[in-house]
């Protein structure tokens, strides 16, 4: 811990992870929630999967190809959006079971990814860091495009939140209402597609399905209006990633994973000990 | 009817037109041959068996489903025109009763259909503030919808679908898991707001329907309406021996349950 604050203020690469990790959850926050009270957290981690396929796809026209133009976050991007797109259409046109477009899209991309992979020379590291994310590896760039994924985030949320939510608690209400469901179904599976693809970068593909789910979980416990309960999961979202950061540091831990164990650990005190006080009244 | 402007509230405006309605689902015939005229200001009861139609009908008025042939017309327009014009109130049960939101949150849902981003105006809060103090709720404003009771959620819906200002009211099941002085106390709402718009409620509940409504429409894939104007209540029953296979499902709508299978 004391050694953590300290090369803290020495290394700037630690710096820059806190900053990323501070930013991503205000992303977080947002889509987290939205994901958690509309119960698509696994429409969000069919997508965090198929980035693996965009990474790879991008890694191995970068090496093997020599486009130097090309860096696996776009072919993150890239997968994300399309992967969110494929997933939108199917269940708004095609009568297909919504666990079975999942299923599909999520092992697809994945095996796309593998299929890259394996073709491209180097360290195969590269697969871990994409599976698990390395949130000391973050560069000013990515700090930069968080950032606008936040202001993106923040805007949309600051205007459309009562569409949003209209359409979270009742999407047949919404339609019959004149609102284009459809339209902003599609539009926030991108925005969701977008957040995945920068929370990959942080704590990898395995894990970010747990980070949007968590926190927006505990808070969901603490608040009963929305706003509320995105501040809510916001700062426990800071709270997880800084301390999982932290803990991970001196022990040499995977930061990723306990990132996401200290998310767990919140979600079940504050399960606890709000049964407890229940209990007591 | 062609009348597209319907600000004229005489009693011979027709609200729903209903002309030789045939809807299949999976090809499987659920609604044949329905014609239905609803005018301005009634209170129409729709019963029948579960899997008679009841709810592809109400499905069909709100434009959520188009029919295989026939006409609808809705305020003398096709039903997609002018479902903002609808208040919809759905079956409670069927929404997450876990959604961080008030009550005055529900409410002006009711609203987004005006657009507006960002906060809401003044005028819109106080048209949900007066929605909610229509269905007696006033008091539970700020509350969290999930801490609610079937009842009073069942309220909330109403209220949300009054919010938007319609000028019918279409209501699934009102009664289905409400306690019967909940469901009474609704009935009691609906027969106020009648005083100002034509309401159409689904229910398998006869007990409830009838103390209130002014018609009957009877729903097992073919449609056939009774109007009570002239009768009280009680009487409603009797309607059935127009027609024995009537009389038979509403035996299968009592409170003894639905035992039997459409015949």
């Amino acid at each position: 811990m004391l050694e953590f604050v300290n090369d803290l203020l020495k290394f700037p690469f630690l710096q820059l992870a806190m900053i990323a990790a501070l930013l991503a959850s205000i992303a977080c926050g947002i889509v987290g929630t939205f994901v958690t009270v509309r119960r698509i957290t696994y429409i969000a981690g069919a997508i965090a999967h198929c980035t693996l396929g965009g990474m790879g796809a991008a890694k191995y026209l970068q090496t093997e190809m020599r486009l130097n133009f090309v860096t696996p976050l776009m072919g993150a991007v890239f997968a994300a959006l399309t992967a969110a797109l494929i997933i939108s259409y199917l269940q708004a046109r095609t009568d297909m079971r919504q666990d079975t477009i999942l299923s599909a899209v999520w092992s697809i991309g994945m095996a796309i990814g593998i299929l890259f992979i394996s073709k491209t020379s180097g360290y195969n590291e590269d697969l871990m860091s994409y599976l698990f994310g390395d949130i000391l590896m973050v560069t000013p760039q990515d700090l930069i495009l968080i950032g606008l994924l936040d202001l993106l985030l923040m805007a949309a949320t600051f205007l459309f939140h009562r569409q949003l939510s209209a359409i979270a608690f009742d999407e047949e209400f919404s339609r019959l209402a004149g609102i284009p469901v459809d339209l902003y179904n599609t539009l926030f599976l991108c925005t969701v597609a977008l957040t995945v693809v920068l929370l990959v970068q942080l704590v990898g593909i395995i894990l970010v399905v747990a980070l949007l789910a968590l926190p927006a979980a505990t808070a969901g416990l603490l608040t009963n209006r929305l706003p509320a309960m995105i501040l809510v999961t916001t700062l426990l979202c800071a709270l997880s990633t800084l301390g999982g950061l932290t803990l991970s540091y001196s022990p040499d831990l995977p930061a990723g994973a306990t990132i996401i164990l200290t998310a767990a650990t919140i979600y079940l005190a504050t399960d606890i000990s709000l049964k407890i006080r229940h209990k007591k009244k | 009817m062609e009348n597209d402007k319907n600000d004229n509230s005489s009693p011979q405006t027709v609200d729903i037109l209903l002309e030789q309605v045939n809807f299949s689902f999976n090809g499987e015939p659920v609604l044949e041959d329905v014609n239905l005229s609803i005018g301005r200001g009634e209170f129409i009861g729709i019963i029948g068996p579960n899997g008679g139609g009841k709810t592809t009908l109400l499905r069909l008025i709100l434009g959520l489903l188009t029919p295989d042939s026939g006409t609808i017309r809705v305020f003398g327009r096709p039903p997609v025109e002018v479902s903002h014009r609808i208040g919809y109130v759905p079956q409670h049960m069927q929404f997450d009763q876990r959604f961080p939101a008030t009550v005055f949150d529900i409410v002006q849902m009711g609203q987004i259909g005006q657009g507006g981003f960002g906060r809401i105006s003044n005028r819109q809060r106080q048209a949900a503030e007066e929605a909610l103090s229509v269905v007696e709720l006033s008091s539970l404003q700020k509350k969290s919808f999930s801490d609610l009771s079937g009842g009073q959620r069942q309220r909330v819906l109403i209220a949300r679908a009054l919010a938007s200002d319609p000028e019918l009211l279409l209501f699934d099941e009102p009664t289905a898991n409400v306690d019967s002085s909940s469901g009474e106390k609704l009935y009691q709402i609906l027969a106020e707001l009648n005083k100002r718009m034509t309401i159409l409620v689904v229910s398998h509940d006869i007990g409830f329907v009838n103390h209130h409504i002014s018609s009957v429409v009877c729903v097992n894939h073919q449609v056939v309406i009774h109007p009570t104007s002239t009768l009280d209540g009680r009487n409603i029953i009797d309607l059935y021996g127009h027609d024995m296979s009537l009389i038979r499902h509403d035996h299968r709508c009592s409170e003894e349950g639905h035992a039997c299978s459409n015949s």
